[in-house]
């Protein structure tokens, strides 16, 4: 950061023993965001977006500022359990996958596996920036 | 107003984190609303609030024409991983932009390039700028929503 920098390699606690920082800078999430996918869609928290585009029912990009290093990141997703409405799941398009810059978001019914507007999405990103 | 610090040569990410920090977020009223292809639906495309808070701001985000540069070594057939991510962090942040210059670097960002390139060249525009009640108020038939034909200020832009 521009305010200041701490440079080390390991954090050492007086007990509880130590821990290589790399865990901390390859381990903490690069991407996250939450948002609407059922009314006009608008991301309501983010870390590292750019924009949503809804692309139809289901389906939505969030698009990265800074560019992931490359496309076999980690992207974990969670969407709704409406009780007596509906259960959905999110999974990425197979045809379609998310690239540096595109994280692609699918939401699917679990009773059919048909693409569904669920209410809220919320979806991180692990891995190694540009 | 809060004062961006010196920014050039600062990790992109870092940036973005002290923007989230110290920014509050813009939620912009304005859509793009674009056909990428005459076999599917149009697709909206919404502004990050964060994201627009930087732009607003100036110093943190980096020229657009990184983003083409990191997509070009995208696009080749041997591409494993980014090689030229300094771009982003090493090359001069943009100057503070108003909303609408913003909208239109997202454009330049966000949609693909053959839909901004020549949006207005065919018989129809294939990307409109609107505003969010300028667009269907619920979501009905959404995989079939395509840009009016008649476009007017005062109307509905896509159905």
């Amino acid at each position: 950061m521009a305010l200041g920098k701490i440079k080390a390699d390991t954090l050492e606690h007086s007990t509880a023993g130590s821990l290589d920082t790399q865990y901390v800078v390859n381990g903490s999430a690069k991407f996250f965001a939450n948002f609407e996918m059922d009314s006009t869609q608008a991301i309501t928290k983010s870390l590292n977006a750019s924009s949503i585009t809804d692309n139809g029912t289901g389906d939505s990009t969030i698009a990265v500022t800074s560019t992931m290093g490359d496309a076999n990141y980690i992207q974990i997703g969670n969407t709704v359990h409406d009780a007596g409405s509906y259960v959905a799941f999110n999974s990425f398009d197979h045809d379609g996958p998310s690239t540096t810059s595109n994280v692609i978001m699918n939401c699917c019914l679990n009773s059919n596996g048909s693409l569904h507007d669920g209410e809220h999405q919320m979806v991180v990103v692990h891995g190694d920036l540009a | 107003m809060t004062q961006t610090p010196e920014f050039q040569g600062t990790h992109l990410f870092d940036r973005l984190c002290w923007a989230k920090e110290n920014l509050d977020g813009v939620q912009s009223d304005y859509r793009v609303v674009y056909e990428d292809s005459i076999d599917e639906c149009a697709k909206i495309l919404v502004p990050d609030p964060n994201w627009m808070a930087c732009a607003l701001q100036g110093g943190i985000l980096p020229p657009v024409q990184v983003y083409w540069e990191l997509a070009k070594d995208e696009a080749k057939p041997d591409f494993v991983k980014h090689t030229r991510g300094h771009l982003l962090h090493n090359t001069e942040p943009v100057e503070a932009m108003t909303e609408e210059q913003a909208i239109e670097y997202l454009i330049m960002k966000d949609c693909p390039q053959h839909v901004w390139r020549d949006y207005d060249s065919g018989n129809k525009p294939k990307m409109v700028i609107c505003r969010k009640e300028q667009l269907p108020a619920t979501r009905e038939w959404r995989n079939a929503w395509k840009i009016t034909d008649e476009l007017a200020t005062d109307e509905t832009v896509a159905a």
